[in-house]
């Protein structure tokens, strides 16, 4: 607790966060700001506040995203200050239903298997045979893609390659499964001997930042062990925030467990997102055929703010010959799509208009896919884009390379 | 506030004004506009988020009437404390009234509500080759109302002037619930007393300002940065004043000391020179040849006064990287203790050498770390002094108290652009005189005879 009470009375109130706030620049009300959060937070623990049930509501109004900490002039750790106080506060109150249901699927799994199959099969027959369109977070049932067939488990071919192990996370597994066949097809192609394996577990990720870190300890224990199990040269992810699952949030988890958190220190060097690996590869151009495309490209709030991959994901689309890359104007590419791990649930108003506002900038540039490189910023632009009545494409990077490869 | 609390019966009246989305009146919600930029903070009674002109009409009426005080509010940036509820009462909040209402390409000029943030009109105006010259440190998110209000000046004041000389016109709401909208179109007009310079920097005190007409300008095409580094302050002084007298406006001329160029160099690695005593950063700006011209007379000028290094960028990316020198400053310093108090005196250029060096041995002698960062060209100072904790505020204000009537003895201001607020009150008698302060209330005392807005101003 004084960690938190510490960064929130270091805060400066410049108010330099709160243009960079998507949330606070949608609604304009500094209550939602990440300074008022600081500020409510130093309040809270000095025990200067009612009670705690609009805090409650406040911190749970955060995407997350990171940006209030990139544009600090203190540098700040904001995010980390409303996670502390979120984990405080499931203390007291526990997940409510969406996120008990959610632990229950996603700490085992055979029940993540299950739930993915059952979803499968009852959404992917009926979703066009409904009569009439449901809400479904920000987006309505109807603006959700069909489930693809789940990614499978694949071994190595020990061809003497450098060993890649993919870890695909929740959705690149049993939603978008084309995007884990194709980053498995692509890095193949580079060279890499790759292994996807059962046993890698949910990273956490949507528990952990409602507070429970406890209920990921077994899930994090577990991903761990299978990564330190064998020799890997790296551990690539084509989901972003998984892999600050591994590079932030677990150090916290084994905050006291020196055993783990010398096991995921010896990890880190390995741990790369997928954009980040391929832009090493100087033969890259040679293995793609002519694209022919116009494309623009939407940066994941986690690729920008916490794994600082902003360079990468564009040096890899001008790789692609004939490719017509169009910038939204940085800024403009890097303004969150308004998912935030479950915060399009909670909040699908704001969220909605954050998908929206992407849309009309994605518009702008008239491009015919628009790419990124986070399976949750997919889902979300994709259900936006299909929402608006707009035909634009959107890919992960990984899928347009695929497609092109020789 | 008047009545000491806001009823039940009061706050019906406003969610009648507002509905009750626009009105806030939780402890949480006030505890958000108890504070801006500046360090003090005083709580609200309740918020209130105006959308028209109109709305603000009537809660001024409302506040006449049952007798509670109004405090206008942007984005609450401001560094001297005047948009925190000095008395409680009402918080107005435009950060919901930033509609863009015109543009006119014609006569260059833009309408715009008074919550509109700096950037977000920067933004619009794109693709028109206009801009609004004025550029703080906190335009990201500072909002045309707030920069009324407090005549802010910023980064490129040396050349546009200040926030007063670009306002061709307001919508305001007096006191006493009337509208009226001051100025012309054109930039000359004589007709009765200026009333839209008296508005603007009166610190929320007079009127309510709602919209704003400003003044555009053709965007320069072409920049230039260069980049000094002395080992002696007195000849970067030089430097700034033989540049001052040759003729070239210079967009910006920055100064920064040695503790800031140490803290930037800390932070940001951009392989500032560690032992040099202060960097200029100059910044020229206009069409390809004049910039050409130009660069040339500056650089003369600065390679005559013993630079230990001398950078001039060659692209728009270089002059990019030269300027986070200046720009990362307030940040990286920032981080070196918990309490960072920025200070604002100005002082004729001619004696910028001298004030300098007044600010460090003052600074020594209080054992008070401090960081300059200065707009020389203006002569505008921004000492940062750097403290433990809010405890030792009273450090900084000594060394004020000792520089304060130096300052103004030589012709300087207390302050050139932050404002008075509550955080320069204490030095505001090394500058103006009774009489003068006294005009100024009885000005106060015509436009609001009830005392309604932002009581507690520098007039208390």
């Amino acid at each position: 607790m004084k960690e938190t009470a510490k960064i929130a009375d270091s805060c400066l109130k410049c108010g330099f966060c709160l243009n960079a706030c998507p949330v606070y620049k949608e609604l304009r009300e500094e209550i939602v700001s990440p300074r008022g959060k600081l500020r409510q937070i130093k309040a809270f623990t000095a025990g200067e506040l009612p009670s705690d049930k609009i805090i409650r509501k406040v911190l749970k109004n955060c995407l997350m995203c990171g940006s209030c900490f990139k544009n600090c002039p203190s540098s700040l750790a904001t995010p980390h200050a409303i996670q502390k106080l979120r984990e405080e506060l499931f203390g007291k109150y526990g997940h409510d239903f969406i996120k008990r249901g959610m632990k229950y699927v996603l700490s085992n799994n055979k029940t993540r298997a299950l739930s993915a199959l059952w979803a499968r099969i009852v959404y992917n027959n009926f979703r066009d045979s409904l009569p009439f369109d449901l809400p479904a977070g920000a987006l309505t049932v109807k603006n959700m893609p069909l489930l693809a067939q789940p990614l499978k488990a694949v071994d190595f071919k020990n061809n003497g390659n450098k060993k890649v192990f993919y870890f695909a996370g929740c959705v690149d597994k049993y939603v978008f499964g084309d995007t884990g066949r194709c980053a498995a097809r692509v890095l193949d192609k580079l060279g890499y001997d790759v292994m996807i394996s059962e046993d890698e577990k949910c990273c956490g990720i949507p528990l952990i930042i409602s507070g429970d870190i406890k209920a990921v300890k077994k899930n994090a224990e577990a991903n761990i062990e299978l990564l330190t199990r064998q020799y890997y040269d790296y551990i690539v992810f084509t989901c972003p925030t998984c892999l600050t699952a591994f590079k932030e949030k677990y150090y916290d988890i084994f905050k006291e467990d020196g055993v783990f958190k010398n096991k995921l220190a010896e990890l880190e060097p390995k741990l790369i997102e997928i954009t980040g690996l391929i832009a090493k590869e100087k033969k890259l151009p040679q293995l793609l055929g002519a694209a022919g495309v116009k494309v623009t490209y939407h940066d994941p709030c986690h690729m920008v703010n916490s794994l600082d991959t902003v360079k990468e994901p564009r040096e890899i689309i001008k790789a692609l010959p004939g490719v017509e890359y169009v910038e939204m104007n940085p800024e403009l590419a890097a303004s969150c799509c308004g998912s935030g791990g479950f915060y399009h649930v909670y909040f699908p108003e704001t969220a909605l208009k954050l998908g929206l506002k992407k849309v009309k900038n994605i518009k702008k540039t008239g491009a015919e896919i628009v790419l990124t490189a986070c399976p949750a910023c997919k889902l979300q632009i994709a259900g936006s884009l299909k929402r608006a009545g707009s035909d634009v494409k959107t890919m992960h990077i990984i899928e347009l390379l695929d497609r092109y490869l020789k | 506030m008047l009545t000491n609390q806001l009823n039940s019966k009061l706050i019906a009246l406003l969610e009648g004004i507002f509905g009750k989305e626009r009105v806030k009146t939780s402890k949480e919600e006030l505890i958000s506009y108890s504070y801006d930029g500046f360090i003090k903070e005083c709580l609200p009674e309740a918020v209130v988020f105006p959308l028209e002109t109109e709305e603000i009409g009537q809660l001024v009426k409302l506040a006449n009437e049952h007798r509670f005080y109004l405090t206008s509010r942007g984005s609450g940036t401001n560094l001297c404390g005047s948009s925190v509820p000095k008395k409680g009462g009402v918080v107005v909040c435009f950060t919901k009234m930033e509609k863009i209402l015109e543009i006119n390409t014609a006569d260059r000029y833009a309408v715009v509500q008074a919550g509109k943030i700096l950037e977000d009109l920067q933004k619009d105006l794109e693709g028109t080759g206009l801009f609004y010259p004025i550029d703080l440190g906190s335009s990201r998110i500072a909002t045309i109302g707030g920069a009324v209000a407090l005549n802010s000046g910023g980064m490129r004041a040396l050349k546009y002037g200040v926030t007063r000389d670009y306002i061709l016109g307001l919508k305001v709401v007096l006191p006493d619930g009337q509208v009226i909208k001051t100025g012309v179109l054109t930039k000359k007009n004589v007709v009765g007393y200026d009333l839209n310079s008296l508005f603007c920097g009166s610190e929320g005190t007079l009127g309510i300002v709602t919209e704003v007409t400003v003044k555009l300008m053709i965007k320069p095409k072409n920049t230039k940065v260069l980049l000094n580094h002395y080992q002696d302050i007195g000849n970067a002084c030089t430097a700034v004043n033989e540049i001052m007298a040759s003729g070239i406006i210079p967009t910006a001329l920055e100064l920064a000391d040695n503790l800031v160029i140490n803290a930037v160099e800390e932070y940001v690695k951009i392989g500032l020179k560690k032992d040099a005593a202060a960097f200029l950063l100059i910044e020229l700006t206009g069409d390809k040849e004049q910039v050409e011209r130009d660069s040339k007379v500056i650089e003369a000028i600065c390679k005559k006064n013993n630079p230990s290094r001398f950078e001039i960028s060659k692209s728009a990316e270089e002059s990019e990287k030269l300027w986070l020198a200046r720009k990362s400053g307030f940040g990286s310093m920032a981080r070196y203790k918990p309490v960072c108090i920025a200070e604002d005196v100005t002082v004729p250029v001619s004696r910028l050498a001298e004030t300098i060096t007044l600010i460090h041995e003052l600074a020594k002698k209080h054992g008070v770390l401090q960081g300059l960062l200065a707009h020389a060209g203006d002569g505008n100072l921004h000492p940062h002094f750097l403290l433990d904790s809010k405890e030792e505020e009273n450090k900084a204000d000594a060394i004020m108290d000792e520089l304060m009537p130096f300052i103004t003895g030589i012709g300087g201001t207390i302050s050139g652009e932050h404002g008075v607020g509550i955080g320069k009150k204490k030095f505001l008698h090394y500058q103006l005189e009774k009489s003068q302060l006294d005009l100024m209330r009885r000005i106060k005392k015509l436009f609001d005879p009830e005392g309604v807005l932002n009581p507690g101003s520098f007039l208390d």
